[in-house]
């Protein structure tokens, strides 16, 4: 007997132009986790990586302090873990340029038991900030909480100080159903 | 009803003699039908403790970079190298580690068929019950604009011992 589908794609956006943020509204509530796939590229005046994160909610984005997060990273000598509270969004580090090389790098986030109505929601984020031999890359990791109850049914990845994701920044949200 | 689209390209179970790589898409047959590629490696090398795996795309041998961070079970690290022949796959257990012990390791490659650079995320374990286990998360760069047709499977130290299975998956977005 064929398996039922488990692995689905949900919606998929490719920037046309340069955008702070991107975000995915009306999730269904049929999966049991999600997973996001992002391929971006940030701007920034000088070759670096700069500060991302990732908000949610249900019915409207919460902009609020209600995000924590831990970070594990390594910038290619050393290893380091640091720690968010009370923080606007969950938050990781994206590559940026001055110019668009064609560089892009991979963000894989899981959210877990994103549509119960019960517990604090938790996601984990895998990030790659990598401009070939630029000495500014960081790679690692994140657990993140978001203290709200509610279903999430909302999704934004941005850059929330301002500046851009080049265009060609791909992100793809996947819904997993345990049944 | 969306249906799903992941879906098995490929998967090379290595025989009694062995095999100094796996290669998927011999001559570049990797379809270009999907969005992303997810291969999940189960290995062991043939000599070696704690071996450092590698890949390669399209027979080529310029133009990666990665950065690793890893974990020992006593401490943590961060390695790298900017300009090499391959993007290293972390870790995997080889003949001197505990007998029987297979490391572990998802590789995910987003948007294979774009003319952008091509982005490599790793996670990989090596756990052997010994003083020193690693877990590796590596990000990979391949500064190539062409679309992925082949990829090949190195592993560090000697071959890839009988037993060892690599699977390569293909996901779409739509």
């Amino acid at each position: 007997m064929a398996s039922a589908a488990t692995y689905t794609p949900i919606a998929t956006q490719t920037l046309a132009s340069n955008a702070s943020s991107v975000s995915f509204t009306s999730i269904p509530q049929t999966y049991t986790d999600l997973v996001l796939v992002a391929n971006v590229l940030g701007y920034y005046s000088v070759a670096t990586y700069i500060g991302v994160g990732i908000q949610v909610g249900n019915g409207a984005i919460d902009t609020g302090t209600n995000y924590s997060s831990t970070m594990l990273s390594g910038d290619g000598s050393s290893a380091a873990s640091s720690r968010a509270t009370n923080a606007v969004s969950a938050g990781f580090w994206a590559t940026a340029l001055a110019a668009d090389n064609g560089t892009r790098n991979t963000v894989v986030t899981h959210f877990l038991n994103y549509s119960n109505t019960t517990t604090y929601k938790t996601w984990l984020t895998r990030f790659n900030a990598q401009q070939t031999t630029n000495s500014t890359n960081i790679v690692g990791t994140t657990v993140n909480l978001w203290r709200n109850t509610a279903a999430i049914n909302q999704i934004s990845f941005g850059d929330f100080n301002g500046t851009n994701f080049y265009s060609g920044s791909t992100f793809t949200l996947y819904g997993i159903a345990s049944a | 009803m969306a249906t799903s689209t992941y879906n098995l390209i490929a998967s090379t179970i290595v025989g009694s003699g062995g095999a100094s790589s796996i290669v998927f898409g011999s001559g570049g047959t990797i379809p270009n039908t999907y969005t992303d590629l997810l291969i999940k490696l189960s290995g062991r090398a043939t000599s070696g403790s704690q071996v450092n795996p590698s890949m390669t795309f399209n027979g080529s041998s310029s133009s990666y970079s990665w950065i690793g961070l890893y974990g020992t079970g006593g401490g943590g690290g961060s390695n790298n190298n900017g300009s090499t022949s391959s993007i290293l796959l972390g870790i995997m257990d080889g003949s001197g580690d505990t007998a029987s012990t297979f490391g572990s390791m998802d590789i995910y490659i987003p948007n294979y068929n774009s003319s952008n650079y091509k982005s490599v995320s790793v996670e990989a374990v090596a756990e052997a019950n010994t003083a020193t286990s690693y877990s590796y998360f590596v990000s990979g760069l391949w500064s190539n604009a062409s679309a992925i047709t082949s990829i090949t499977l190195n592993p560090g130290s000697g071959n890839f011992a009988q037993y060892s299975i690599a699977s390569l998956y293909g996901i779409k977005n739509s």
